[in-house]
């Protein structure tokens, strides 16, 4: 293939790109591609010969494609502006062996599967291609290509069950002892403190509910937050309903605990206090430490949901003095259906799952040996790395809040200024709902969160907004965005761009941004 | 969790704006519970001759205000009056179970619109809250 055909191929894309929007002049694709207009002129007039693109003239005018990006194939722009595709002479030459030849048989086939090949990929699916942006990276993370090839044994060759007393199984354990040595490493934890879980959710469960049953007998009363995760919060619930006393305490406008308060809250049957590192909706990391040392100071029990944390900030279980932490692999770019929970030696906790002696008696179930495998490489490379991520996930983010703040008018970040997690921006927009924000932004191939109501039955908008006093129907327009070690600037210029659009569009329908619009006229 | 119609509606709504001098205005729902819907008509001898909507909500919302205005345009106001929220839900071919009230809004800004136009008719004014309308 000749340069003409792929900035034949080149150009149609960015037509299609901008079908239905603009026109494109030959001066921007000549500018895009960085070559003469001569040369892009003399291939538009083949594309335009092949009723490929047509030309408008006027003072606006450019060119655009004849037929829709998705009725326009790779096969039809090539054939237009390539004088020849063949990819032997002898296809249609007279040669003398005819018909019968056997390499001519292997070229002309070749030459149809190809031609068929280019005819079933439409420009519509070229253009689309590399825009998915994916800014959810606080709900799951993809797998890294490193602790993928890490796991893929442990499904094959290395299977055994790793309580198993022969080799399969001698092998498999080893591996697992050797990711908990690295979970241990990562939390500064010793690996007897490290017990695998199926996720973060279970953990939380079993600290919650392993320590109200082990304790008991010294009290029954439970500190917690009310901007934790479901988990917690229901676990809490639950735990009430068995009859426990379970204090929430409130948090600023920030998100932020009151130390104060928390210390204020301990009772003499106080037994555990939970209280999440970083929020998973707004970001907002507490001051363990300090709350250690109060809870310390009383006697009482500390966890710490630090499933947000891990990979993003450091989390040195010692450094911040808890006695239970929890953790999730896939938020740090391991596998799903495997978390750990860090349980601080001569710690007395109930068990949760009853059943065989894995986990050293205190987690039945057969151990998840490639999950585990995988979250082991997954917590090291993240710790690893974890500066220079962290660095640069901070520095699109705030890019990207600069941008929103400058450019798009009645909008509020929520969360706290400064500490808060690197790849977390919060927004409410005014006037509209969050969940049709999302719904545009996922129309351009862009992922994120909303904290809006419409996805709960109670039409209760996020419960961590709520708690930070954000006004209810702030609360409802609110979008999460969350950014990952993948994400690049030019994705949050994409995204802001796309952005700014869908918030006019949705802000046009709404009957709240009319009357505010009204206001300010009649000022 | 929406079907494709329901995301087209959302994705192109038409009928969306106000109409100037509208002959009957209803505004329905409620800020704090995530959706307004005003619908703006415009009648001729008892007949709609034109809708339009403005929502503040989601996607069901705002397809289902959309939907509703296309359904009652050219329909008589007895007609439009006893259009269901389930016909504009089967127009849609479905909507989420937690998503059915959005439908039952618009139904209800319809309602509101026409006895708003009866009232102007036999000399009364309809008292519509802009700030804090009446909640469904």
């Amino acid at each position: 293939m000749s340069t003409k055909g792929r900035y034949g191929l080149y150009s149609c894309i960015q037509l299609a790109q901008n079908y239905n929007k603009k026109l494109v002049s030959i001066t921007e694709i000549a500018h895009c591609i960085g070559v003469g207009e001569k040369y892009i002129e003399q291939i538009f007039s083949l594309l335009k010969k092949g009723n490929i693109i047509i030309a408008n003239r006027g003072k606006s005018g450019g060119y655009s494609l004849v037929n829709s990006p998705s009725n326009t194939t790779v096969g039809q722009v090539l054939r237009a502006v390539e004088d020849n595709l063949r990819i032997a002479d002898c296809i249609d030459s007279n040669c003398a062996s005819g018909k019968d030849c056997p390499t001519r048989y292997l070229f002309s086939t070749l030459y149809d599967s190809i031609n068929g090949f280019l005819d079933n990929i439409t420009l519509e699916q070229l253009a689309t291609r590399d825009k998915r942006v994916y800014l959810d990276n606080s709900a799951t993370t993809p797998v890294d290509a490193d602790v993928l090839s890490a796991m893929t044994p442990f499904f094959g060759q290395i299977f055994g069950n790793a309580n198993s007393l022969h080799d399969y199984g001698r092998q498999a354990n080893k591996a697992v002892a050797h990711a908990r040595q690295q979970v241990a490493t990562a939390l500064n934890a010793k690996p007897s403190e490290i017990f695998f879980t199926s996720c973060g959710t279970e953990a939380n469960n079993w600290v919650l509910r392993g320590v109200a049953q082990a304790k008991n007998s010294k009290g029954n009363h439970i500190i917690t937050t009310s901007i934790e995760h479901p988990s917690v919060l229901n676990t809490a619930k639950y735990l009430a309903s068995c009859g426990y006393r379970v204090t929430y305490l409130s948090v600023d406008k920030y998100g932020k605990v009151n130390l104060d308060e928390l210390e204020q809250a301990i009772c003499p049957d106080t037994i555990l206090i939970s209280i999440m590192y970083a929020n998973n909706e707004v970001g907002t990391i507490q001051p363990i430490k300090q709350i250690a040392e109060i809870a310390h100071r009383h006697n009482v029990l500390l966890h710490s949901d630090c499933v947000q944390a891990v990979g993003s900030i450091p989390v040195d279980v010692r450094e911040l003095d808890v006695d239970f932490a929890t953790i999730s692999a896939h938020k740090f770019y391991g596998p799903k259906g495997v978390g750990a929970l860090f349980i601080r030696n001569g710690v007395k906790i109930d068990r949760l799952i009853i059943g065989g002696e894995q986990e050293r008696n205190q987690r039945g179930g057969t151990t998840n040996t490639p999950a585990i495998v995988g979250m082991g490489v997954a917590i090291e490379k993240a710790q690893r790395n974890l500066i220079q991520n962290s660095n640069n996930i901070s520095n699109v983010r705030n890019h990207f809040i600069d941008r929103v703040m400058a450019e798009i008018p009645y909008v509020t970040l929520n969360g706290h200024p400064t500490d808060r997690l690197p790849g977390n921006a919060n927004f409410s927009f005014e006037f509209i709902e969050g969940e049709g924000i999302l719904m545009l932004l996922d129309f351009a191939k862009i992922a994120v969160s909303s904290g809006s109501a419409c996805s709960s039955q109670s039409l209760l908008p996020s419960h961590v907004l709520l708690a930070m006093g954000v006004d209810i129907v702030l609360a409802h327009g609110s979008i999460r965005f969350s950014f990952g070690k993948y994400n690049t600037l030019a994705e949050a210029d994409y995204t802001v761009d796309v952005l700014k659009e869908s918030i006019a569009k949705l802000r046009l329908m709404s009957p709240l941004f009319v009357l505010k619009e009204g206001e300010i006229k009649n000022v | 969790m929406y079907n494709d119609r329901v995301m087209e509606a959302f994705k192109n709504p038409k009928n969306v704006g106000e109409i100037v001098n509208a002959d009957g205005v209803g505004m329905v729902g409620n800020a704090t519970c995530g959706d307004i819907m005003k619908i703006t008509l415009k009648i001729d001898n008892d007949i709609i001759t034109d809708a339009k909507f403005m929502t503040y909500g989601c996607t069901a919302a705002i397809a289902t205000s959309s939907t509703a205005t296309q359904m009652i345009i050219g329909k008589s106001i007895d007609d439009a009056l006893a259009l269901k929220n389930a016909q504009i839900v089967e127009y849609l071919e479905g909507l989420p179970p937690q998503k059915i009230h959005c439908s039952v809004l618009a139904e209800e800004a319809i309602k509101a619109a026409i006895e708003d136009y009866r009232n102007r008719q036999s000399g009364q004014r309809t008292v519509v809250d802009e700030q804090n309308c009446r909640m469904v």
